[in-house]
């Protein structure tokens, strides 16, 4: 049976609690690396495997150039899969926000998967809790460095033959730090999801 | 006499949320918008002598509307209505000039109580 996609309404709390998991994502990224971390609005729309690569390099909006991907599976009564999404250059600086040394390989590579883990850990959590669903996370594994964008999406877990697709971005006021999270939510959920959205709109 | 209040975020859901959390009794004439440009054009008007803000927005920020406020010399009551709760937006809010912060998700009670605190609405 196929799912009925997000009306407007739910489209527009959904973006509001993921507004909210978002804020709280980005104040933990702050805290880590003292710093100020500016938010974006979210995006919300609804994908087909087949367009999932266009549309998240529309999203991302700076195709040819290479990217670090972290990638970290959710499951429980949401699940679907999130990736982390950051421009080379910004690696670099988080190294240096973090006082590591850029030739540690490793040690960029762990930054990365900790960084990570807190950016997904705390946005959808956050949504989660508003919305009163259960959610667990898989460990997060790097998808690769210095890669197309393209590549980096390829490498799921599983295809999705329609699923929703949410975009937040975080960049830092100084600096070329950027992190895209793009955010997968199977059709499997949308059920789940939706309860959950009526109900925290019924909570004012 | 009404308060003129104006409500602003860019997401009409949080609008309806906030309309429906103003304190039952609060005589208030409301207007809304749903960025800051558009705030900043209802404040120009006298629209806005209270104004619940949102920050993260499309077009003109909530930061860029307490700018506005400050360098147009505009007179407003502003309270910060927002996701954002690093304590720096917070400090820089305050230092633009808002009088409180109130973290979303927010209710009818919290909205009360920082709406008294800021001596702009009273309980009884």
């Amino acid at each position: 049976m196929k799912t009925e996609p997000l009306n407007e309404e739910e489209n527009e709390i959904l973006q509001e609690v993921i507004n909210i998991g978002m804020g709280q994502a980005g104040a933990s990224l702050a805290k880590l690396l003292d710093v100020f971390v500016n938010l974006s609005v979210p995006r919300v729309s609804w994908v087909n495997d087949d367009d999932f690569v266009v549309k998240v390099g529309e999203l991302v909006a700076c195709s040819g150039e290479s990217w670090a991907g972290v990638r970290q599976a959710f499951y429980n009564q949401l699940e679907g899969e999130a990736f982390a999404i950051y421009g080379a250059n910004g690696c670099h600086q988080l190294s240096g926000l973090m006082g590591y040394d850029e030739s540690e390989e490793m040690a960029q590579e762990e930054l990365l998967l900790d960084v990570t883990n807190i950016l997904i850990g705390a946005c959808l959590m956050g949504v989660a809790k508003q919305i009163g669903k259960q959610l667990d996370f898989a460990a997060p594994n790097l998808v690769g460095i210095d890669k197309p964008l393209a590549e980096l999406l390829y490498s799921r877990d599983r295809e999705w033959d329609q699923c929703l697709l949410i975009e937040v971005n975080f960049c830092l006021e100084e600096g070329d730090f950027s992190c895209h999270l793009v955010m997968l939510m199977s059709e499997a959920s949308i059920g789940q999801l939706r309860s959950g959205l009526i109900e925290f709109m019924e909570s004012y | 006499m009404s308060v003129a209040l104006l409500i602003v975020d860019d997401s009409g859901f949080s609008r309806k949320a906030m309309l429906k959390s103003i304190p039952e009794g609060w005589d208030v004439n409301i207007t809304q918008a749903a960025n800051g440009e558009e705030a900043l054009t209802a404040l120009r008007k006298g629209l806005g002598e209270v104004v619940l803000l949102d920050l993260t927005m499309p077009v003109l920020d909530g930061f860029g509307v307490l700018e506005g406020i400050r360098d147009e010399g505009l007179t407003a009551k502003v309270v910060v209505v927002s996701a954002d709760i690093q304590p720096k937006a917070k400090f820089r809010v305050m230092s633009l000039g808002a009088l409180a912060f109130l973290q979303k998700p927010f209710n009818k009670e919290s909205l009360a109580a920082t709406l008294a605190e800021c001596g702009v609405y009273s309980e009884d």
